[in-house]
């Protein structure tokens, strides 16, 4: 789908979204269970006074808050609604941690209408009285609140060190149990806890259904083995240099290591806090060395990536590859980020409609634990990115150009592209308890989701999307609390989601088109130049376009894989390959070389492509095709000029091909069955040169039939006449034995084997000419 | 990588024979270029190209025989090829020049041919 197809498609279904969550949202998502009744200050309020009631100054202490959805207790709410004790089971708590610089700190948590649910000070040092019922008793009857009556005393053993234990406990028939336990030493109730106990049938440790654990935990390990393993088997240790390159994984990564930083020190968590005691180190500096790994990790992947994923479909990594040059303000990223931002709230109703549609609840959403942050807005900003991104580069970069490159058939492709996906989204998140089906639905139209967002808007687009759509969820949970102080962070973070998407729109409208940008140097602006600056800006302009009119990806072809590539030797080339979509389902290929070098030669190539085009709109004959093209060339070139093309017209249902070679280099055919190298040699004289009349006499056609495991090499005169220094070419032969060695290769490595064979042979010398190959192969194990 | 490129000229009585030494690409095309428009303008235009020496040949140098063959044949000449070595003769025929062009083994068979009717392009 291009153009404005898939805006329509993402505005539309964005819209729907969107307006569906206004209902849907705080009815449907486990964040409107949180319930939270009090904002932050709120909570650290009422935290603080508990502590002032032990004895515990904890006013300049640094505090951190977070709440937890419980999900297994609500569970227990709807399976159990009769039964009192299952009924008094949280279904969220709050936690407040207040931490001195040094040393221990005080942890409180209560339910979400500020109720308390346990404390726990650093213990007394000294040996103290030997018992104290009476304040144990106190902490007890605050803990249990209207239900005290319910509980029974029992004996309880605490190491004696620790001082003396009280605990009460009150169990239902039916099995769910809470106990209250309170330690006391030196007369303080210094520890104190509520307990609640599921039944087993409730107790999950993890929510997500076993099988999608298996397929998840298969599809982690294979992309780790894929992600680390693959690019350094193929690529050497270049995969690394290669995407330095590109800058976009390092910018990335980055900034994402400075987010991880960022936010870590606006909020520490729980395990850093712990971390932090136990290490004696500080949190900032916990936060640097986090963020630091979290930098290697993402580097890698997104090396990974770009590398894998720039030679499989570089159109599709486009934004993501701009992202680290001057022209990350660009049109062409706004649009990409733009259409990602568009569907986000397609991504945030998905699991919530099929939990509607399931009749399931949904016990996970994007965010189990949402911190109440000192600032929520950057805070929401800086969580766009978690550990499921991480799995979304690795999707997007490493599984689906694996999936399409080792793959031998279109079927097979696909089937492997979805797996992935499937797998990948299963293994995120797998929200509902009682219906695998509905997990494994909801993986699939994330998956296909985020498949259409590749493939609309680019690795970048759906990387957007899905931040986007973590933004929006934060800005909901927050809007959804019973609290009206947390609404005011609902509505900044909704307001910095609205500003990102106007960002990126901004670019789309007013930003600079970085076409130059892809493929040439700089990104230099005309009006401050010097002439010669301005024309080798112009340049690199002139370049991209010409890149630009060469097709993008190749045509997929069931039964079939194809790949070319064109590295000109200056800024602008004279070759040109095509691939012709003709009016009775046939596909042209061709590869054309316009003679001379340099601005000329690339003048004609790009009228070679125009008259190309529509003669293979008047006929699908490949004779007639390059008639006619000879016809007007010769029409409108200089006398010395000339083109040679080599045109196969492919019947892929037939698997066979009608050939025809204008003066060009002829195709070398691989016939892998019969253990065949052929040169296609049939005679004809370049375009432009003779008239229609000898032309058209000398111009043969040859029909050939091809086999499972054939290859097809087009390719110009650069690649042959590559010279050493010694001035030996690659030539004919080489380029034969070449091809033969790549028997069984995916189309794409025939091209990479033999383009690396002639930089090997050129040692270190630059090519003189224009480099350009096509290759189609058929797939090996197709029925013949 | 320095490339170099020389033409002789020679006569034998209203032929003018070229003898190409080196390398005819996009540098070296406007030399050889200037040779034939010289002879042209001189009203010569029986022209061999003597290939023997020639050892690379680029869609440049093609292209100069391409350009003067229409002019040379209008005036009643023509150009032929001799002597090409093996690697030359290929980039010639795989370009179609030998359904265009009188392409023979030695001078004295391109004299011979000169006898012969004319070609069209």
């Amino acid at each position: 789908m291009k153009g404005s197809g898939r805006w329509i498609v993402a505005g539309i279904l964005s819209l729907l979204a969107a307006t569906w969550l206004v209902w849907a949202f705080p009815r449907l998502h486990p964040a409107a269970r949180l319930g939270l009744r009090y904002d932050r200050d709120g909570y650290l309020d009422a935290a603080r006074k508990m502590a002032a009631s032990h004895g515990v100054d904890v006013s300049n202490w640094r505090a951190y808050v977070k709440t937890e959805n419980l999900s297994n207790n609500q569970e227990l709410h709807l399976r159990m609604p009769s039964d009192k004790v299952a009924q008094s089971f949280p279904d969220a708590d709050v936690l407040t941690n207040f931490l001195p610089l040094t040393g221990p700190g005080v942890k409180i948590t209560t339910r979400p209408d500020g109720h308390p649910l346990s404390w726990k000070m650093p213990m007394p040092a000294a040996k103290g009285a030997p018992s104290d019922m009476g304040a144990a008793s106190k902490a007890m009857h605050e803990m249990a609140g209207e239900d005290s009556g319910g509980y029974t005393m029992m004996e309880h053993d605490v190491p004696e060190a620790e001082g003396l234990a009280y605990k009460w406990v009150r169990k239902a028939a039916a099995g769910p149990h809470v106990d209250i336990q309170t330690t006391v030493k030196d007369g303080i109730v210094w520890q104190a806890k509520t307990v609640f106990t599921l039944p087993e049938k409730f107790n999950r440790t993890s929510d997500t259904f076993s099988v999608l654990r298996v397929i998840a935990g298969c599809a982690w390990s294979i992309w780790l083995a894929l992600a680390i393993i693959v690019p350094v088997m193929r690529e050497g240790g270049g995969a690394a240099a290669r995407a330095m390159k590109d800058r976009s994984p390092i910018v990335l990564s980055a900034a994402a290591a400075l987010a991880v930083t960022l936010a870590g020190m606006i909020e520490w968590d729980d395990e850093m806090i712990s971390v932090s005691v136990a290490s004696g180190a500080s949190i900032e500096v916990l936060s640097l060395v986090l963020g630091g790994l979290i930098i290697g990790l993402l580097f890698y992947s997104m090396s990974a990536a770009t590398v894998m994923n720039a030679r499989v479909h570089p159109a599709r990594v486009r934004g993501f590859r701009l992202l680290g040059t001057s022209a990350f303000y660009s049109r062409q990223v706004g649009a990409e980020l733009l259409g990602g931002w568009l569907f986000a709230p397609v991504l945030v109703a998905l699991p919530l409609l099929t939990g509607a549609v399931f009749r399931q609840p949904v016990y996970k959403g994007f965010l189990e634990t949402l911190p109440l942050s000192r600032l929520p807005v950057p805070d929401a900003l800086l969580n766009a990115t978690a550990q499921e991104t991480v799995a979304v580069i690795a999707f997007l970069g490493a599984l689906l150009p694996f999936s399409i490159r080792f793959s031998r058939s279109l079927w097979m492709r696909r089937t492997l592209c979805f797996f992935f996906a499937l797998a990948t989204f299963a293994m995120l998140s797998a929200p509902f308890r009682d219906s695998n089906i509905a997990n494994l639905l909801r993986a699939a139209l994330e998956a296909s989701a985020m498949l259409w967002l590749y493939f609309n808007f680019g690795m970048l687009g759906a990387l957007s999307a899905h931040c986007s759509a973590r933004i929006l969820t934060s800005a909901g949970v927050l809007l959804v609390q019973p609290a009206t102080g947390i609404h005011a962070s609902g509505w900044g973070t909704l307001l910095a989601f609205a500003g990102l998407g106007l960002a990126a729109l901004a670019a789309v409208v007013k930003g600079p088109d970085a076409v130059a940008e892809l493929y040439g140097e700089t990104g230099a602006r005309l009006q401050t130049l010097s002439r010669r600056e301005e024309l080798l800006a112009e340049f690199n302009v002139a370049r991209s376009a010409q890149r630009q009119m060469l097709p993008a990806d190749p045509p997929v072809l069931a039964g079939y894989t194809i790949s070319a590539s064109c590295d000109p030797a200056r800024e602008v080339g004279g070759d040109l390959y095509d691939f012709l979509h003709l009016s009775d389902g046939r596909w042209g290929i061709g590869v054309a070389d316009v003679s001379g070098k340099g601005v000329p030669a690339a003048l004609y190539m790009t009228l070679t492509k125009g008259l190309l085009c529509a003669a293979a709109q008047d006929s699908g004959d490949p004779r007639q095709i390059l008639a006619a093209v000879n016809k007007h060339l010769r029409t409108v070139t200089k006398k010395k000029m000339f083109v040679t093309m080599a045109l196969g017209v492919l019947d892929p249902e037939a698997r066979r091909m009608e050939y025809v070679r204008a003066g060009h280099n002829p195709v070398v055919w691989r016939r892998r069955a019969a253990n065949e190298t052929r040169l296609l040699t049939g005679n004809g004289i370049g375009l432009g040169i003779a008239g229609p009349a000898l032309f058209a006499k000398t111009l043969a056609t040859e029909t050939l039939e091809l086999a499972p495991g054939d290859a097809l090499v087009f390719y110009s005169d650069g690649l042959t006449e590559a010279m050493t220094v010694n001035q030996e070419q690659f030539g004919e032969e080489r380029l034969a034995a070449a091809v033969e060695r790549t028997d069984g290769m995916h189309a794409l490595d025939t091209r990479d084997s033999i383009l690396r064979e002639v930089k090997q042979f050129l040692n270190g010398v630059p090519a003189q000419d224009d480099l350009t190959i096509a290759v189609l192969r058929v797939d090996p194990d197709i029925g013949s | 990588m320095a490339t170099s490129f020389t033409v002789q000229r020679s006569t034998s009585g209203d032929i003018t024979i070229l003898a190409l030494n080196g390398f005819l690409d996009a540098h070296t095309a406007p030399e050889f270029e200037k040779v034939i428009q010289e002879e042209f303008d001189a009203g010569r235009v029986r022209l061999i190209a003597e290939c023997g020496e020639l050892t690379y040949i680029s869609s440049a140098g093609l292209g100069v025989f391409m350009s003067f063959i229409e002019d040379i044949r209008a005036a009643g000449g023509d150009l032929k090829i001799c002597n090409l070595t093996p690697k030359v003769a290929q980039v010639f025929e795989i370009l179609g020049f030998n359904s265009i062009f009188d392409m023979v083994p030695t001078v004295a068979d391109a004299e011979t041919c000169f006898a012969g009717p004319a070609r069209e392009v």
